[in-house]
C-alpha cells in the first residue's frame, strides 16, 4: 500500500482498477531510412495522417452528442483538424523524409514540437497549456504510424480509475462519465483541462502527484479520494473497508439529503436561523448543491468560464451560464463575483514583480472596461430571470467601490434607455478581502449592499504570508486574533447599517470554525457544497448563547494556535460522533 | 494589388490556435496571398501552423500584407477581425 498526495480539483471517493494512459509520444526511433525506403515511408505517413483526420471527425460527432456545444469542446478538435489538414504540414514532414531519410515518426516529431515549443518557451502557464495541443496532435500521429487504435477512455470497457502523467485536452474531453470513476495525474493544476473537466463531470480528481506512475501499476486497484487530495495505491483490506464505508456515507448522504440534510433548515437549538449557500465554479453544480442541503450560492466564480472556453467568454457565453444557474436554482438567490482574474491571464502586456499586489481584479477590469462590461451585460440580463446579485473582489478603497458602481449605472442606463428587462433592485456589494477595506467598513457599507469576507485574501494580505511558501506558512492562519478583529469589525460595520454580511472564503467551509462565526453573529456562510452536511449537522447541535459565548472566549485569545485548539475541542464536543 | 496596413493585436493569449483559426477562416475567403508579418519574420494567413509559429504575443505590431485582385478587401477583412473582434475578445 502506498498513500500518495496532491492537489484535489474535484472531490469524491473513487475506487477501481487501475486504468493506465501510458505517457504519449514516447520511444520515438531516430534512425535514418535507406534511400529505396523513402517513397513507402512517405505513403506510410500519408495513411496514419488520413487516419488521424477520420479519427477527429468521429471523436468529434462524439464529444458534441455527449456534452452538446456548450463547453466548445468541439471547437478543440476543429483547431486540431486545421492543422492535420494544413498542407504545410505535410510538406515538412515530407521533406525531411525525403532529404534527410528521417523515418516518418522521427519526422512527425521534429516539426511539432518545433511548433509547440515556440509556445512553451513562452515560459507562460496559459500558452504551456496551449502548446498541449501540440502534442496531442502529435500523438495521434504517432499512434497511427504504430497502426495502433485509440487508447482514449472513452473506449474504457471496464469501469475504472484513470492514471496518467498528463492528460491530453482531446483525451479528457472523451470521458464517459459511467466509465471514469476518478482521475489522477502527475502533471497539472487547477486550471488544466483536467481539473475542469472533471469538475465538470463530476469525476473525483487530483492532479500534481508526484511518483503516481511507479506506485499505481495496471491490474492493481487504486482509492482517489477527491475531497482530501489522496490517492492510495495497492490499498490494504482495512483501508479499503474504510473508504468503501465512506463512499457508502457519501452517497448515503446524497440519497437521505432530500428526507434528513435538504429539508432541516441550518437552525440552532435556541432558533437562530443560518442560511448556508454553495461556492461553484459551474452552473452544471447547482443540481448537486441542493443534494447536499444548500439553499443558494453565495459564490459563482466566473473566472472559470474563462479558463474552460480557452478565449475569453463573450456577453453570450456569460448570459448562457447565468441562465442555466438561475433556471436550476429556481428562485432561489444566485452571488456572482465579477471576474477575479490575475494579471498572469495577460502576461506580456502586465509583468508584474508582485502580482497579488498588482493589478488583478477589479483593478484589471477598469483598464478593460470592455471585458468588464460584457460580463455586466449579462448579468443584468440575466437578473431579469431570477434573483441575482453582484459582487466585486479586491475592493480596497471607497473610491474603487464607487467607480465600479458607476459602472453598473451606465449599463443600466443604456438597459432603460433600449427597454430591455433587468432586476432595478439587484443587490450590488463588496468582497472584503484586503484589510483596508475591513478597516473602512463603515464607509463602504454606507454604498454597498452586503459585504462578503473572502477570508484567503484577508489573511494573506493582513499577515503578508503567502501559504505556499513552506518557510511562512505556519503564519497563516484565519484565526490569527488581527484576522479575527478585522471580520469582527465588518460584520459591526455592516449590521450598524443594516446590510447583511456573508462569508465566502475557505474558512466558512473548515467545521472547526462554525461555533466561532455562528458565535460573531453571521447569518450566511458560502462554502463548497460537499461539506455543508456536516456543518449544517453541527449547527442544528449547538445553542446560539453557547456559541456567543465561545466566540467572545476566542476574541479574548492572544495566538492563532491557542484559538484554534479551543475550536477545535468545543466543535468536537459538539458533535463527537462526526470524528468518531 | 498589393495592400499593407499595421494593426495592434491585443488579445490575451497572442496570436495563438483561437485567434488564429479566425484569421485563417477569414483568409480563406479571399483569392489574394495574404501573409501577417511581425518582429521580420512572416506567416501565410492561410496556413494555421505558420502564424502559430510566429509566436506573436499579446501588444504585437501585426503587419498585414495581401497581394492579388481582392488584395484590399483581405486587409480591411482582416482589420475589422482584428480590431473589433478579436481584440475586444468578442464572439471568440
Amino acid at each position: 500500500m502506498e498513500t500518495l498526495r496532491g492537489s484535489a480539483v474535484s472531490p469524491g471517493i473513487a475506487i477501481g482498477p487501475i486504468f493506465l494512459i501510458q505517457p504519449q509520444g514516447a520511444r520515438i526511433v531516430r534512425k535514418f531510412l535507406m534511400p529505396d525506403e523513402v517513397g513507402h515511408e512517405v505513403e506510410r505517413f500519408d495513411r496514419a495522417l488520413a487516419r488521424a483526420r477520420a479519427e477527429i471527425d468521429r471523436l468529434g460527432e462524439h464529444v458534441r452528442g455527449k456534452l452538446g456545444e456548450e463547453y466548445k469542446v468541439s471547437e478543440i478538435f476543429m483547431v486540431h483538424l486545421a492543422i492535420l489538414q494544413d498542407p504545410k504540414l505535410r510538406r515538412q514532414v515530407v521533406a525531411l523524409i525525403n532529404n534527410r531519410h528521417f523515418t516518418a515518426e522521427h519526422a512527425v516529431s521534429e516539426i511539432l514540437r518545433r511548433y509547440g515549443k515556440s509556445l512553451e518557451e513562452a515560459g507562460d502557464s496559459y500558452l504551456q497549456q496551449r502548446g498541449k495541443d501540440f502534442e496531442d496532435i502529435e500523438h495521434r500521429l504517432q499512434r497511427n504510424l504504430a497502426g495502433q487504435t485509440p487508447e482514449e477512455a472513452a473506449r474504457l470497457q471496464t469501469p475504472s480509475v484513470v492514471v496518467a502523467h498528463d492528460l491530453m485536452p482531446s483525451q479528457t474531453v472523451a470521458f464517459d462519465k459511467e466509465k471514469v470513476l476518478g482521475i489522477a495525474t502527475e502533471a497539472g493544476g487547477r486550471t488544466s483541462h483536467t481539473a475542469i473537466l472533471a469538475r465538470a463531470l463530476g469525476i473525483p480528481a487530483i492532479v500534481g502527484v508526484a511518483g503516481l506512475r511507479s506506485a499505481a501499476l495496471p491490474g492493481g486497484v487504486a482509492i482517489v479520494d477527491g475531497t482530501q487530495g489522496i490517492v492510495i495505491a495497492a490499498p490494504d483490506e482495512a483501508t479499503l473497508e474504510r473508504y468503501r464505508a465512506r463512499s457508502r456515507t457519501i452517497e448515503g448522504i446524497e440519497e437521505r439529503t432530500a428526507a434528513e440534510v435538504g429539508r432541516l433548515p441550518a437552525v440552532t437549538r435556541d432558533g437562530r436561523r443560518l442560511t448556508l449557500e454553495a461556492n461553484i465554479e459551474f452552473p452544471e453544480e447547482v443540481p448537486t448543491i441542493f443534494q447536499h442541503g444548500a439553499e443558494g450560492v453565495g459564490l459563482y466564480r466566473t473566472e472559470f468560464l474563462y479558463h474552460t472556453a480557452e478565449n475569453p467568454p463573450d456577453e453570450d457565453a456569460h448570459f448562457q451560464a447565468y441562465m442555466e444557474a438561475i433556471r436550476a436554482l429556481n428562485g432561489r438567490r444566485l452571488t456572482v463575483r465579477v471576474l477575479d482574474l490575475g494579471a498572469d491571464k495577460f502576461p506580456n502586456a502586465f509583468p508584474e514583480r508582485n502580482p497579488f499586489l498588482g493589478c488583478r481584479s477589479m483593478r484589471l477590469m477598469r483598464l478593460y472596461p470592455q471585458v468588464f462590461r460584457s460580463q455586466l451585460r449579462a448579468l443584468l440580463r440575466a437578473s431579469a430571470l431570477g434573483k441575482v446579485r453582484l459582487m466585486f473582489p479586491m475592493i480596497a478603497n471607497l473610491d474603487e467601490f464607487r467607480e465600479a458602481r458607476n459602472m453598473v449605472r451606465e449599463v443600466t442606463a443604456e438597459f432603460d434607455a433600449s427597454g430591455e428587462a433587468y432586476d432595478k433592485s439587484m443587490p450590488v456589494g463588496s468582497m472584503i478581502e484586503v484589510p483596508s477595506a475591513a478597516v473602512i467598513a463603515d464607509d463602504l457599507a454606507r454604498e454597498a449592499d452586503f459585504f462578503s469576507l473572502g477570508t484567503n485574501d484577508l489573511v494573506q494580505y493582513t499577515l503578508a504570508v503567502d501559504r505556499d511558501n513552506e518557510h511562512v506558512a505556519h503564519l497563516y492562519s484565519a484565526l490569527d486574533p488581527a484576522v479575527l478583529r478585522l471580520i469582527r469589525r465588518t460584520l459591526d460595520e455592516g449590521r450598524k447599517a443594516g446590510i447583511e454580511v456573508s462569508m465566502c472564503g475557505e474558512m466558512a467551509g473548515d467545521i472547526n470554525n462554525t461555533i466561532l462565526l455562528v458565535g460573531l453573529g453571521f447569518e450566511s456562510l458560502s462554502m463548497a457544497p460537499s461539506v455543508i452536511p456536516d456543518i449544517k449537522k453541527l449547527i442544528r447541535s449547538i445553542a446560539w448563547e453557547d456559541a456567543r459565548r465561545i466566540a467572545e472566549k476566542a476574541l479574548a485569545m492572544h495566538s492563532a494556535r491557542e484559538i484554534e485548539a479551543f475550536l477545535v475541542a468545543e466543535t468536537r464536543r459538539a458533535v463527537p460522533d462526526l470524528f468518531a | 494589388m498589393r495592400a499593407k496596413r499595421t494593426v495592434p493585436l491585443l488579445h490575451r493569449t497572442g496570436l495563438h490556435l483561437r485567434p488564429a483559426k479566425r484569421i485563417w477562416d477569414t483568409a480563406n475567403q479571399f483569392q489574394s496571398e495574404i501573409w501577417i508579418a511581425w518582429k521580420g519574420r512572416r506567416a501565410n494567413a492561410k496556413s494555421l501552423l505558420e502564424m502559430v509559429a510566429l509566436g506573436a504575443l499579446p501588444g504585437a505590431e501585426l503587419q498585414l500584407e495581401a497581394e492579388g485582385a481582392d488584395a484590399a478587401d483581405a486587409v480591411q477583412a482582416l482589420a475589422d477581425l482584428i480590431l473589433k473582434s478579436i481584440n475586444l475578445n468578442e464572439d471568440l
